[in-house]
C-alpha cells in the first residue's frame, strides 16, 4: 500500500474496489459516518476533543486508526479483519454494529503496530 | 402570415409594441433604477421604450421632487440613493440626445414622427453608455467640490457590476462531479477462502472495545514519536523533514534495511520504537506465512484489475505520480515518506514488479517535473 499517511484507507480501498486509489472516498465515508454518529464516537474522547479529531481526520494523509475502521465497518456494512503484529490478541475483527444487517463484504488487513496498514491476499 | 405578391416572399409581421415589463427591463439595463423605470413605463404605457426614455430624461431635468412625489416610498440606503442620482445625472448631462441642437450620432438628426427600431434603440443606449463612461465623472449638484459623491457612486456602480458578472458566471458554472468509486467488488469465494485461512489458526477475535483503546494509545504514541523525530530533523543541519527515515548513522552495515533479527538490524534500530516495529514486522511475516497470506503490496496477478473508466478514477496526487515514475525508472532512490519503509522490505511480500503495460489505446504522456525528468532519464 501507499505509505503517505493514507495506508489504512488505501488498504480498505484495495479490498473494496481492487484499487487503492479510492482511499479518499473511503475516508469520506468514514468521516461522514462518524459525524452522523457523533454520540457514539464522541464518547471515546474528552470534551471538545471529538470535533477537532474529526476535522483532522478528514484531511488526507492523516493516519487512520481503529475508530475509522469501526466507522468504515458500520458505514459500508463490512466486516474488517485485522491481523496485527502484536504478540497476543493479534486477530481483530470489526463487524457492523447493527447485527441484523447482513455483512456485505469481508475486508482483510494487516497492521504493523503501530505504524502501517496493508491489505491481505492469499499466497 | 403576410406576403409580398410581387416577390412571393413572406413579409415579417409588424413589430409589436413592447410590454411595460419589457420597457422596465430595458430601462434597467440602461442603468435606471427599478423605481424610475416602473414610473416611466406606467406613465407612457403602450408608447414604447423611446417614449419612456424621453419621459425619464425630461423628468430628470426637472427638480427631483416631481418624480419622487408620485413614487412609492421605499427603504433605500444612502448608497443606492447616490448611485441612482449618479446614473440619472450622468445620463441626463451626457446623453447627446438631450443636448440642444445635436442628434444622436448613430441616429443623425432626429426624425419627427419616426419611431426608432428596437436595434436602433439598443445601439443608442450602448453608445450613450459608452460615451458616459468615457467622460470624466460628473459631480453631484449638491457637492460643493463635485468630486466625492460621483466617485463614490461610480465605485459603487463598478462593484455592483462586478458582483453581477460574478453571479452570472457562477450560475453558469457547473460543479465538477466527485469521482465515484466503482461498485464494491463481490467475490464470495475469495472471501470464504480468506476467512478459512484466518480462522484456521487465528485466536478468537479480540474484543474490539478493549483493542480499540490499546491500539489507539499505541497509535497516538507512535504519532508523537514520529512528529518528534520530524521536529528534531527539521531543527538539524538543514536536512529535509524526512531525515528521520533515512538510514541511521549508527548502522555499521553497508546494507540498509538490514534483515529483521540480524545483528545489523539490532544495531541499526537505535530506539525502542524501531526495535518494536522491526520485531513486529518479523512476527507478522511469520504469522502471515503460517496463515498462507501475504501483504497486498502488489496487485494479485490472478485477479484482473477493474476496468474503471479513466474519467471516474481520481486524479493522481503528486507523491503517487512521482512514486510511479520512480518505480518505472527502476531508480533505487529511497522512499522516505514511510515510517515503515526501512522495516518492511524483508517480509513475506513479494518484491514489487513493474506495472503491466496497457494493451490497446494510447498512453497519455504526462508532464514530468524537471528534477524528476532527470531521474527518469
Amino acid at each position: 500500500m501507499g505509505d503517505d499517511g493514507n495506508c489504512q484507507f488505501r488498504a480498505l480501498s484495495q479490498q473494496l474496489y481492487d484499487d487503492e486509489g479510492f482511499h479518499g472516498s473511503v475516508r469520506a465515508a468514514a468521516i461522514e459516518h462518524m459525524r452522523k454518529e457523533a454520540a457514539f464516537f464522541g464518547a471515546m474522547f474528552e470534551r471538545n476533543e471529538f470535533a477537532p479529531y474529526v476535522e483532522d481526520m478528514a484531511n488526507p494523509k492523516t493516519w487512520g486508526d481503529e475508530l475509522t475502521l469501526r466507522a468504515v465497518a458500520d458505514a459500508l456494512g463490512c466486516a474488517v479483519h485485522v491481523v496485527t503484529s502484536n504478540e497476543a490478541n493479534w486477530y481483530l475483527q470489526y463487524t457492523p454494529t447493527d447485527e441484523k444487517l447482513p455483512v456485505q463484504k469481508h475486508l482483510f488487513l494487516t497492521y504493523v503496530a503501530p505504524v502501517h496498514y496493508d491489505a491481505l491476499a492469499p499466497l | 402570415m403576410a406576403s409580398d405578391p410581387t416577390l412571393g416572399l413572406a413579409m415579417p409581421p409588424p413589430p409589436a409594441a413592447p410590454s411595460a415589463a419589457d420597457v422596465v427591463r430595458q430601462l434597467e439595463g440602461m442603468g435606471f433604477s427599478n423605481e424610475l423605470a416602473q414610473q416611466a413605463a406606467l406613465s407612457t404605457e403602450g408608447q414604447g421604450l423611446q417614449a419612456a426614455l424621453d419621459y425619464l430624461l425630461h423628468h430628470c431635468q426637472t427638480p427631483r421632487t416631481s418624480i419622487a412625489d408620485d413614487a412609492q416610498p421605499t427603504a433605500r440606503t444612502t448608497e443606492e440613493e447616490e448611485l441612482s442620482r449618479a446614473i440619472e445625472m450622468s445620463l441626463t448631462m451626457a446623453s447627446p440626445t438631450t443636448t440642444p441642437g445635436r442628434g444622436h450620432p448613430s441616429f443623425g438628426a432626429p426624425v419627427v414622427g419616426r419611431q426608432p427600431s428596437e436595434a436602433e434603440q439598443v445601439e443608442a443606449a450602448i453608445a450613450a453608455s459608452l460615451q458616459d463612461q468615457s467622460q470624466p465623472p460628473r459631480p453631484f449638484l449638491s457637492d460643493t467640490d463635485g468630486s466625492i459623491g460621483s466617485e463614490t457612486a461610480r465605485a459603487i456602480a463598478q462593484v455592483e457590476s462586478y458582483q453581477m458578472g460574478e453571479a452570472e458566471r457562477d450560475s453558469m458554472l457547473q460543479p465538477l462531479p466527485m469521482p465515484t468509486p466503482p461498485p464494491i467488488r463481490a467475490d464470495a469465494a475469495w472471501e470464504r477462502d480468506m476467512l478459512q485461512r484466518v480462522a484456521a489458526k487465528a485466536p478468537r477475535p479480540m474484543q474490539i472495545a478493549k483493542a480499540a483503546l490499546i491500539l489507539r494509545r499505541h497509535a497516538v504514541t507512535a504519532r508523537l514519536r514520529v512528529e518528534e523525530r520530524h521536529a528534531a530533523a527539521d531543527s538539524g543541519s538543514g536536512a529535509a523533514s524526512d531525515r528521520a527515515y533515512e538510514k541511521p548513522h549508527t548502522a555499521a552495515s553497508a546494507e540498509w534495511p538490514p534483515a529483521p533479527g540480524s545483528e545489523a538490524a539490532d544495531k541499526g534500530a537505535t530506539t525502542a520504537h524501531e526495535r518494536q516495529i522491526m520485531e513486529g514486522t518479523r512476527l507478522l511475516g511469520e504469522r502471515l506465512a503460517n496463515l498462507g497470506l501475504r501483504r497486498c503490496a502488489t496487485p494479485d496477478p490472478a485477479r484482473p484489475r477493474p476496468t474503471t473508466p479513466d474519467h471516474a478514477r481520481p486524479r493522481p496526487t503528486t507523491p503517487d505520480h512521482a512514486r510511479r515514475a520512480r518505480s518505472a525508472a527502476g531508480a533505487a532512490t529511497p522512499r522516505p515518506r514511510c515510517a515503515l519503509s526501512p522495516f518492511i522490505s524483508h517480509t513475506a511480500s513479494p518484491p514489487r514488479s513493474p506495472p503491466p503495460q496497457r494493451l490497446g489505446g494510447r498512453r497519455r504522456q504526462l508532464p514530468v517535473p524537471g528534477p524528476l525528468a532527470a531521474a527518469v532519464r
